[in-house]
């Protein structure tokens, strides 16, 4: 590893992205003649010795690149700046000792990351760099960043710039020629934006719980939701940040800083992997991974499925393209899911590995209360009682399905005891309600005994939660918003299957919730719905082992 | 009722506010105060001289109307008020301030100057004459009349006025400067590196500047490795990043200057560059036709020119319904003007069909030709033999127009001015067009505001020409000409536009920024109205292929050799006298005047020949050519300059030598061979096609790439049977197939024209 030791590269030069695991030897190093051209000022005024990595011609012309060498000739003579030069491999060592009137070694080669059959093409002959996972749809390169390619691929060049073909086998690497990195735990940062209630949160806090228990690794969390307090009470790191939209912010000018910022996190704690639990890699994500401080930093993207079926999502698919491995975590309505990502996780993907977990749930059986003890740590007195789980703002979204559940209540004599989300502000419709008792607790799950019955909406983790971990009448009323999966989807699948109840506007609403009560009063237990697995500790398993391919082994 | 306040308060109040920069605000107070012009100018002329110091020109034009209203101004506010008008393009303001401010001739030698430049357009004989007397004023008349000498085109009294300038204000650097773009003008080369040199000692701005000149200049010269000497010490410079892109550019290397730009927004959000350069780095940009890198760092928050941003936000650039500004340099380097503008006019897609068919040229409407400069060379002497083609074919010489960029004289662009007048058609320099009154439609104000500079000024002249002839067939001759052509066509929708291009694709003259050419002509060429030509059937297959174009996509148009000027006529070799081999070529590096040296020396030293050489031609190695003619010996060489009639320089040869690293269709091997006489030339560009092969008469064509031995032995064995042969088969190869009457109906197929 070349550790802090700095590094002068023109901009996009695509070797900088996998100089991070070469040995360097001297204080400074430029890794082009372009780039030592460019930073002679910096070159010149450095105290020690430098290493210029002298490159055969790329994209620039032969005369271009003649000149270059020759400019580099004078301004070498002229600072009588002492210099050592470097070639990418024996090839061209040979070719630019020619050119220099000098020797030029060749440096010491990467241990080679990749073993296995999968091979990418890179061009540059259509200016950029480019992968051609399919020739004919080229990706851009660069945000995929070679140092990551490189774990997962052996790399190839179309032949028609000798320079890429240079940086390829570089990148490629020989065996076992460097000594191996010392070992250390794993380093992941998860990312979690700020989404409608907890659901990013709550995946990914299930999924790095198993990381720190069965990988012993350090996880950091990059939470842009206002649960960053939750995640810390768990006991993890966390940076939180702030979204554009709640600062204020251009949206690019924003997306710039949060880079920068991220790329220093990147650069400081050198994670061996990032994972986002989101609809697709943000842009901020993808731009600091494109970095050489990223190193050979994997990247993964947790996606639920159940997408609207109206969204297209065109621009959150081209994720597929960026990242190492998409996990879908499992949904016992996937038979339902009418969006656009139904069945990509099946679907073989040019780079990212495409998986499927089982369903996954912050709370696991061990950890259900039984109904006594839930019951006490409520407060709960006797009698039937409700739990009605609908998000924040369900007093005013779902105004008619509350009174409906308040008159029913009461006729049933059953109490309703309301969840409010812990990042909810009290509501006063609520709290000044005597037929309701409000609680707010995270996670819920564990004291789902003390309920006769469930009303809730159906997002992703309510809905698991309360499908594998709860043997009461569930209603669910699902919420339906743009920005937020196929609830009703997920719900009417879950009705069909005899697992629960469905109310929804646009059914006799009334009637649901008044049956549904007197299902609850009966004190109903429900069979048939599916058991429980543990999809965090499948999705855990998967980051792990993708951090450990084409890891260099000790 | 207020009372007004005293001229002497008032004077007071207005030392102050101006003493502390707040010239607007003294302006007010002089305004609020009552106290007119009429009775108070010196207060008037106080705020008026305060604000020209400062440089407050608005402010101080508004003051010194008030005064000329009352007809108070002094002379220095006349002055500054003619000054001011000259600025702003109007000569004739100024001249009539000057003329009633002096009645007649001034003896001031300030307003001597101004009125020299206010009469420039109207009256060059006197204005000329007024000028001169600026080599006794002050170092801003002086300068004044500097430039208003370059701009006249006076080249070589602009330097002999800077020379006088710099000994008497030796230690002005901008003389210096000056002398050295006045002296790269008219060729002193000399001169002109000289100047910049002594500018290496100024301040470091200065100094990179005169870096980056003398890098310029050195490339200019052929002399590559002095030139990177230099650009080296302007690589260790702390030199402002401008100056580096400058470089960069000048070396034509664009990696080097992706690679600066690319280091720009880091430096940029450490605040180590000044808000002041990031303007001038995007302008650069702008100018350099690097829409995408100048889009780049405008997003990383440098300053953008307001009409340049203006022109960008139209066309949806940084605008979130419209274009997204590129993230990354990659994607950057792939937005260049002009293919950023291209297609201009996609709604005429639609109508390409109807397009197919172009009426016929009538007998009256106009022809416009368009070349560069009338410079002497051979692609400039073929641009006459068009004009002379076409008259001698019977076409009204009065419909004939030739637009030139320039025809300085000084500069050498006039080489071929009297005879082309002579033809009887119309020649305009467009350099001497009053552009300010030229009316764009926002669309095309637009494209040249994001145009490359270099384009910029070339189209504007061109369109506001052919705005008022109305053409009805535009022929570009040479590149740049073609270009702007090409776009000036689109842009007035002229019926017919012919393309006359080089033998080989920019970027093999050592054009980097060939993609300007490129984008044009491939816009341009699938509209059936544009035909494109080249000279050589070798230089149309380089433009097709550079221009991904069918065979036959660009055509062939023979050069003309005028029969006659250019007819066996020689005086023949006295008896046992010396071999008169001829080199007819420029002085610079490509066309390898030192090898044409050296393969003579091996001729003579090694083969025994009795030869007497001959150089006819001129150019910026022509020092260099002496010095090593008289290094290896070859005393007996004999360099001329040009002459007027080329013809003349055959009558004393025997044959021709050329060994030019590259060519298009050489003129000289065609007039030699026209002449008689036997030619030896390097197998480049269109030589082969131009050069009568076989037979005891025929031509020895030599490899590309020779060295003097090999070169030497070859035309060794080949010249004795040569010089003995039947010179007509030479001569009647050149007549067959590159006579006037054959460019004549070529031109008129391509027009159009009717038979």
């Amino acid at each position: 590893m070349n550790g802090e030791r700095p590094v002068l590269a023109i901009a996009a030069d695509p070797l900088s992205q996998v100089i991070g695991a070469a040995r360097l030897e001297t204080p400074l190093t430029a890794l082009s003649q372009a780039a030592a051209l460019t930073h002679w000022p910096a070159v010149e005024a450095q105290a020690g010795p430098v290493t210029i990595l002298l490159r055969r011609a790329g994209q620039e012309t032969m005369a271009e690149w003649r000149d270059h060498l020759a400019l580099l000739r004078h301004l070498i003579k002229q600072s009588g700046k002492s210099v050592a030069f470097f070639a990418l491999n024996a090839e061209a060592a040979a070719d630019l000792s020619a050119e220099m009137g000098e020797s030029v070694p060749p440096m010491l080669p990467l241990s080679r990351a990749y073993h296995g059959p999968r091979a990418f093409q890179l061009s540059r002959a259509n200016g950029p760099l480019e992968v051609l996972f399919d020739p004919s749809k080229p990706r851009p390169a660069q945000r995929l960043n070679l140092a990551r390619l490189r774990r997962g691929a052996r790399l190839e060049s179309d032949g028609t710039d000798v320079d890429l073909s240079d940086i390829v086998a570089f990148a490629n690497g020989t065996p076992d020629t460097t000594p191996a990195h010392p070992t250390r735990k794993p380093v992941i940062v998860v990312v979690v934006p700020n989404g409608f209630g907890l659901g990013h949160v709550t995946r990914m806090l299930a999924t790095a719980q198993h990381l720190t228990d069965q990988g012993r690794a350090r996880v950091v969390f990059w939470s842009f939701s206002r649960a960053a307090g939750i995640i810390a009470r768990f006991g993890f790191e966390v940076v939180a940040r702030h979204t554009a939209r709640h600062i204020g912010a251009d949206t690019d000018a924003w997306r710039r800083w949060e880079a920068v910022e991220f790329s220093a996190l990147v650069a400081q704690i050198k994670p061996d992997l990032v994972v986002q639990d989101a609809a697709a890699l943000d842009d901020f994500v993808v731009d600091a991974m494109a970095e050489p401080q990223a190193g050979e930093a994997r990247l993964a993207l947790v996606r639920r499925g159940m997408w609207q079926k109206h969204i297209l999502g065109a621009t959150a698919l081209a994720s597929e393209d960026l990242a190492c491995l998409v996990v879908e975590p499992g949904d016992l309505a996937a038979n339902a899911d009418r969006g656009i990502t139904r069945g990509r996780a099946e679907k073989t993907n040019a780079f990212a590995h495409m998986a499927l977990s089982a369903p996954v749930t912050l709370t696991n059986p061990n950890q259900m209360l039984d109904r006594r003890t839930a019951r006490k740590a409520l407060g709960l007195g006797r009698g039937r009682h409700c739990l009605v789980s609908l998000g924040g703002d369900a007093f005013s979204d779902m105004s008619h399905l509350v009174r409906h559940l308040i008159d029913a209540s009461q006729k049933a004599r059953v109490r309703l005891v309301w969840a409010r989300s812990p990042l909810a502000a009290p509501d006063r419709d609520i709290t000044a309600n005597p037929q309701i008792t409000t609680r707010s607790l995270y996670p819920l799950a564990p004291y789902l005994a003390a309920f006769d019955g469930v009303v809730s909406s159906a997002g992703y983790n309510s809905f698991h939660e309360l499908m594998q971990l709860c043997d009461r009448p569930v209603l669910f009323a699902p919420r339906q918003h743009g920005a937020l999966d196929d609830q009703g989807a997920r719900a009417a699948y879950a009705a069909e299957q005899g697992w629960a109840h469905y109310a929804d506007a646009s059914m006799n609403e009334q009637a649901s919730v008044v049956g549904f009560m007197e299902e609850v009063r009966s004190g109903k237990t429900m069979t048939g719905r599916p058991a429980w697995r543990d999809g965090a500790a499948e999705i855990a398993q998967m980051l792990l082992e993708l951090i450990a391919t084409g890891k260099a082994q000790p | 009722m207020p009372t007004q306040p005293s001229a002497g308060e008032v004077r007071r109040n207005l030392v102050a506010l101006c003493n502390d920069g707040q010239f607007l605000a003294a302006h007010m107070r002089l305004v609020d105060s009552g106290l007119n012009a009429q009775l108070h100018p010196s207060l008037w002329e106080l705020v008026e001289r305060r604000a020209t110091e400062a440089g407050e020109d608005a402010l101080a034009q508004r003051v010194r109307r008030e005064l000329l209203a009352a007809d108070v101004a002094s002379v220095d506010a006349v002055l500054n008020q003619a000054r001011f008008e000259i600025e702003q393009g109007q000569p004739a303001k100024a001249r009539a301030l000057i003329g009633k401010a002096f009645d007649g001739v001034p003896d001031s030698s300030e307003a001597r100057v101004l009125l020299g430049i206010a009469l420039a357009s109207e009256d060059r004989t006197a204005a000329i004459e007024l000028l001169e007397d600026a080599e006794d004023g002050s170092e801003t008349e002086t300068l004044w009349a500097v430039d208003a000498f370059r701009d006249l085109g006076e080249l070589h009294r602009a330097k002999r006025l800077c020379e006088i300038a710099i000994t008497r204000f030796p230690d002005n650097p901008v003389f210096f400067n000056r002398l050295g773009w006045i002296a790269e003008g008219v060729g002193d080369f000399e001169t002109a590196t000289s100047a910049a040199a002594t500018n290496l000692h100024g301040d470091p701005d200065n100094k990179a500047r005169a870096l980056n000149r003398l890098v310029r200049l050195y490339r200019r010269l052929g002399d590559k490795p002095q030139a990177m000497i230099y650009a080296a010490q302007l690589l260790r410079m702390d030199a402002s990043w401008t100056q580096k892109l400058i470089l960069a550019r000048t070396l034509g290397q664009s990696q080097l200057l992706q690679s600066i730009v690319g280091t720009l927004p880091a430096l940029h959000a450490k605040g180590r560059i000044p808000a002041s350069e990031t303007e001038k780095i995007v302008t650069f940009l702008l100018d350099d036709g690097q829409v995408g890198l100048a889009l780049f760092l405008w997003q990383e928050g440098f300053a953008m020119p307001a009409a340049a941003k203006q022109v960008l936000t139209r066309k949806g650039f940084g605008d979130t319904l419209g274009v997204e500004l590129p993230r990354h340099i990659d994607d950057a380097m792939e937005l260049r003007s002009p293919d950023i503008l291209l297609p201009l006019y996609p709604e005429r897609a639609d109508t390409a069909l109807t397009h197919g068919w172009v009426p016929p040229l009538r007998n009256d409407e106009p022809i416009l030709l368009v070349n560069s400069v009338l410079a002497a060379g051979g692609a400039e002497r073929q641009f006459l033999m068009v004009a002379r083609s076409l008259v001698a074919a019977g076409i009204n010489p009065g419909r004939l127009h030739a637009a030139l960029f320039s025809i300085e004289h000084d500069r050498g662009h006039a080489h071929f001015e009297d005879a082309l007048r002579e033809t009887g058609i119309h020649v305009h320099d467009l350099s001497k067009q009053d552009l300010t009154s030229v009316v764009l439609p926002e669309r095309e104000q637009d494209l040249l505001t994001l145009l490359p500079r270099r384009l910029r000024g070339d189209v504007l002249s061109l369109y506001a020409f052919a705005q008022r002839l109305r053409p009805s067939v535009i022929h570009g001759w040479q590149d740049r000409a073609c270009v702007s052509s090409a776009l000036v066509s689109q842009m007035l929708d002229i019926r017919r536009t012919v393309l006359s291009v080089r033998n080989m694709r920019p970027s093999k003259r050592g054009d980097e920024t060939d993609w300007i050419a490129q984008a044009v002509y491939r816009d341009v060429i699938a509209s059936p109205s544009v035909a494109m030509t080249a000279n050589a059937n070798e230089g149309a297959r380089d433009y097709e292929d550079w221009l991904n174009l069918p065979h036959g996509g660009v055509s062939l148009l023979a050069n003309a050799v005028d029969e006659a000027a250019f007819y066996p006529r020689a005086d023949p070799r006295p008896a046992g006298g010396p071999i008169r081999i001829l080199g007819v070529f420029r002085l610079a590096e490509n066309k390898r005047p030192l090898l044409w040296i050296d393969t003579m020396a091996a001729l003579r030293d090694q083969h025994g020949l009795n030869i007497a050489p001959r150089i006819v031609g001129a150019g910026p190695i022509a020092d260099e050519v002496r010095r090593h003619a008289e290094q290896v010996g070859l005393h007996e060489l004999r360099l001329d300059p040009p002459v007027e009639d080329p013809s003349e320089i055959y009558r004393e040869g025997d044959a021709l030598v050329l060994l030019s690293q590259v060519e298009g269709t050489p003129n000289v091997v065609l007039e030699a061979q026209a002449c008689g006489l036997a030619v030896a030339a390097c197998d480049v560009g269109g030589t082969e096609e131009a050069l009568h092969l076989g037979g005891a008469s025929g031509g020895l064509l030599l490899d590309a790439e020779i060295d003097a031995a090999t070169a030497a032995e070859a035309i060794a064995r080949w010249l004795p049977s040569a010089l003995t042969a039947e010179s007509g088969p030479r001569v009647r190869f050149v007549h067959d197939r590159y006579s006037k009457a054959a460019l004549a109906g070529r031109l008129q197929d391509l027009y159009g024209a009717q038979a």
